[in-house]
């Protein structure tokens, strides 16, 4: 499967006035895997969303595959869209609809309606065989029929996970996605989502607020701060000093 | 796992899928249920649609309900002074009538509704409110459940039987004064808030008022103190609802003779002035519009003066 | 600058809520005042006395069979009758809320701004006039659709089902419009991610979202249904009304109250029912 690279310019985004994102250089290489980590906005989630081609940087280029997102018109970006999955921190599954229909819903982005309204009531044979071995992969496949409302969060997490990997993505970005679990399950997700991608050669950027969580399964970290990259290192690199300045922000006590 | 098994095992997980019967059941007896009222009920929509009548709805827009000054040619400002001549003459009465009888009626629904929710709530109406598993004899048990349960019926009772039956009815009893209209208005909302009310104190977190429980609270402090404080904004939000629905109900409630909107429709028809009588259906769109604005208006209010608002 | 004391944050003598409940009181006690309600004439006088102590025994004692000494030759046993009625005064609430059902779909979906996120500006033109169609069909009451009607056509089964369907696809379209308004966006914010385009994010993204409170919402119109479709029978649809009124004009207070008890007993069926179905899609 073919992955996705990234480069972001300068790229800067606004929300009513608010900077969110400034001057923000980053670049991704096909098949790395990025550990994005920084307190609460921060900008993580945002600077997500602009590699899923969701919020348009407001200034500066964003590269996909070395072309430039702000060019594309509304086919391109839904091809873009479709080729880059997007685990959000909330889940995003439709709770009263079964586990099946929501995974399926993952190929809404390369289908056409007639297509799309086909898989999700009546799913062919080779979607829920995909979406049956997706969920294996992840060990729920015996949830394949259940409403998704009656899966535990965990579980749903997992439909998400699963729902993103049925786009046949070439990046996989996972926001927040050990925001609400404990310190042994956080780990276990962390490794999922490092392993789902080496297996598949995905390009992988996921937030994280615990720095040792992200060092610890993550070759590569940037620390956010203030919109802002406050550091881009080795995962073995990151200094004391990083670490200091991080918290540093997370008092409160800004030291810009 | 080759493809050959995992269908099998996608199949049988298909076959095992959990399924809500009782949802099935119904959507099922309710889909026979429309098609048997199709059957059985013979409307004659397509005849209606088939025959001339309904072709001739052009012409009677045309000749009927246009304007008379329309009619005969004089133009629009004919027309505007037709419309300030009818709403002088009845336009006026029956819109402040109308808005009067249902604000009468509102009042007193709710001073209904804070007289059963209470007494049909199960919150309250326990042996030993928001105390669990204490042990009491059947006796007790059983008379605080008939006593919630006639409130409930009487509740019930009010709210089921439709406002134009009940101002029927009345108006037979009372004679012809404005009150079987406000009384009926007023019986039915009633019913309606105080079911409402009852629920809303049901759903009430236990905490506060278990703790002022323990402290030594009866029941009517606990009413005052725990429950009508907290859920005071959605006991408004649904009077204001309710307050819109009044507006639309009492403009009907006049075709009894009664002198609200619909008793002025009702008396230019029977003078075939077509005109008026839409004229006057229209003005009761107004009202209702109005209504709605007004209520819209206060649910936001409302919602803004409770303690749960805060921090939101 | 000179320095001022602090003044102690102080509670209003009265409070939000008391002003609110007084001023609706006073506004309900001076609009009783001005259409003439006078507490003497709650009294009924003369022979409304012995009609209203008898019309409330009879609510205990409700009619099983015809009061008149005798009825027309023909006539089915008074609780066939009533059960008739009954039948086809759900009928006539079934027929007429399934043509609203179907009306207000389409209505509902032009009137909400969920639709029409993403498609411009022609959207919100056709919106805001969806929008007054369907405040136009709700604000006029099912009985003056009635009258309308009556006037227009001559009051049929077939218009009576019209003047019941119209009113209730205005509301059932609004309050879809509504529902699907509130209804979770991140569901169809995902979708949107990736690569739903706006038609596929509605119809996956926000339809099922909605569509539990849509239903309940469908099937508590139709219990509202029941109780209009039961007061067109003072207009001569033979629901169960014309019963009511025709038995109340004859003085015949036992068979009211047996006609009214079985009305009660309708709506209560399908408010239990409904109950149920609302714990269903809400659990």
């Amino acid at each position: 499967m073919a992955s996705a690279s990234f480069r972001l310019d300068h790229v800067g985004v606004d929300f009513d006035g608010v900077e969110v994102l400034r001057e923000v250089d980053l670049e991704i290489a096909p098949g790395e895997q990025v550990a994005l980590v920084g307190p609460s906005g921060a900008g993580k989630t945002t600077l997500l969303r602009v590699l899923d081609g969701v919020v348009q940087p407001c200034s500066g280029r964003m590269l996909w595959d070395g072309r430039d997102v702000h060019g594309f018109g509304r086919r391109e970006l839904r091809a873009f869209r479709a080729s880059v999955g997007f685990v959000p921190q909330d889940h995003g599954l439709v709770p009263n609809l079964r586990v099946v229909q929501n995974v399926v819903s993952g190929k809404l982005g390369r289908r056409g309606f007639l297509a799309s309204l086909r898989s999700l009531v009546w799913p062919g044979r080779d979607d829920l065989l995909r979406a049956h071995a997706l969920l294996e992969r992840v060990g729920i496949a015996d949830r394949l029929f259940h409403r998704t409302d009656r899966l535990s969060g965990g579980q749903q997490q997992r439909v998400a996970i699963v729902r993103a990997l049925f786009q046949e993505p070439e990046a996989l970005l996972a926001d927040e996605p050990v925001a609400s679990v404990d310190p042994a399950r956080a780990r276990s997700v962390i490794r999922l989502l490092t392993d789902l991608a080496t297996d598949r050669g995905l390009t992988l950027v996921v937030s994280l607020h615990d720095l040792e969580l992200a060092r610890a399964f993550l070759p590569r970290v940037v620390g956010l701060r203030n919109g802002r990259v406050l550091f881009d290192r080795p995962a073995d690199r990151v200094s004391p000093a990083d670490v200091e300045a991080l918290y540093a922000f997370t008092d409160g006590v800004a030291a810009s | 796992m080759n493809a050959a098994a995992r269908l099998a095992e996608v199949r049988a997980l298909r076959r095992r899928r959990p399924r809500d019967r009782f949802l099935r059941g119904s959507l099922t007896a309710l889909s026979a249920f429309v098609l048997g009222a199709w059957w059985w009920g013979d409307f004659g929509l397509v005849r209606l649609f088939a025959s001339g009548r309904f072709a001739r709805i052009g012409a009677f827009l045309r000749d009927q309900v246009a304007p008379a000054p329309l009619r005969e040619g004089e133009g629009w400002g004919a027309a505007a002074a037709w419309a300030a001549e009818a709403w002088r003459t009845m336009g006026y009465e029956a819109a402040w009538r109308t808005l009067a009888i249902a604000l009468a009626a509102m009042a007193l629904a709710g001073v209904l509704a804070a007289c059963v929710a209470p007494l049909a709530s199960g919150a309250l109406m326990t042996c030993d409110p928001f105390v669990p598993n204490t042990r009491h004899s059947t006796v007790c048990h059983v008379g605080w459940v008939v006593l919630r349960s006639l409130a409930r019926l009487g509740a019930v009772l009010m709210r089921a039987v439709p406002e134009y039956v009940w101002a029927f009815l009345l108006l037979g009893l009372l004679g012809p004064t404005a009150w079987p209209a406000v009384l009926a208005l007023a019986v039915h909302n009633g019913g309606i808030l105080g079911r409402l009310g009852a629920d809303t104190f049901e759903n009430v977190p236990s905490g506060v008022p278990a703790a002022l429980r323990s402290l030594g609270a009866d029941r009517r402090q606990l009413l005052f103190a725990a429950l009508l404080p907290t859920t005071f904004p959605r006991h408004l939000l649904f009077f204001f609802y309710r307050l819109e629905t009044c507006v639309r109900e009492a403009t009907v409630l006049g075709m009894l003779g009664i002198v609200s909107l619909g008793y002025w429709v009702m008396e230019a028809r029977a003078r075939f002035r077509y005109d008026e009588m839409v004229f006057l259906v229209l003005l009761g769109v107004v009202l209702v519009l109005l209504a709605d604005v007004a209520s819209h208006l206060a649910r936001r209010f409302a919602e803004r003066s409770g303690p749960d608002h805060r921090g939101r | 600058m000179s320095t001022r004391p602090a003044v102690p944050p102080s509670r209003p003598l009265l409070g939000r809520r008391t002003v609110l409940v007084a001023a609706i009181l006073a506004l309900g006690a001076v609009s009783g005042l001005a259409v003439g309600l006078r507490p003497a004439d709650l009294v009924p006088h003369g022979r409304g006395w012995e009609l209203t102590l008898e019309f409330l025994a009879a609510a205990l004692r409700p009619a099983l069979d015809h009061e008149a000494v005798s009825v027309p030759p023909g006539t089915p046993a008074f609780p066939l009758q009533v059960g008739a009625a009954l039948l086809r005064t759900v009928a006539y609430a079934l027929a007429a809320m399934s043509l609203a059902v179907v009306a207000a779909a389409p209505l509902a979906l032009l009137a909400s701004g969920a639709w029409w996120r993403g498609r411009g500006r022609l959207g919100s033109g056709v919106r805001w006039a969806v929008r007054g169609l369907v405040v136009v069909l709700r604000s006029v009451h099912e009985l003056l659709w009635a009258v309308l009607f009556l006037a227009a056509f001559g009051l049929s089964p077939a218009t009576g089902l019209l003047a019941l369907a119209l009113p209730y696809a205005g509301t059932l379209a609004k309050v879809w419009s509504e529902i699907l308004d509130e209804a979770d966006p991140r569901p169809a914010a995902a979708l949107e991610a990736l690569g739903a385009t706006p038609l596929t994010r509605f119809l996956f993204g926000i339809l099922p979202v909605a569509l539990p409170d849509v239903s309940a919402y469908a099937f508590y119109r139709l219990e509202c249904c029941v109780r209009s479709a039961a007061v067109l029978g003072f207009f001569g649809i033979p629901t169960i009304g014309f019963l009511i009124a025709r038995s109340f004009e004859n003085l015949h207070y036992r068979e009211v109250w047996a006609q009214l008890w079985a009305l009660v007993a309708v709506v209560l069926v399908l408010e239990g029912w409904s109950a149920r179905l609302r714990r269903r899609f809400v659990a």
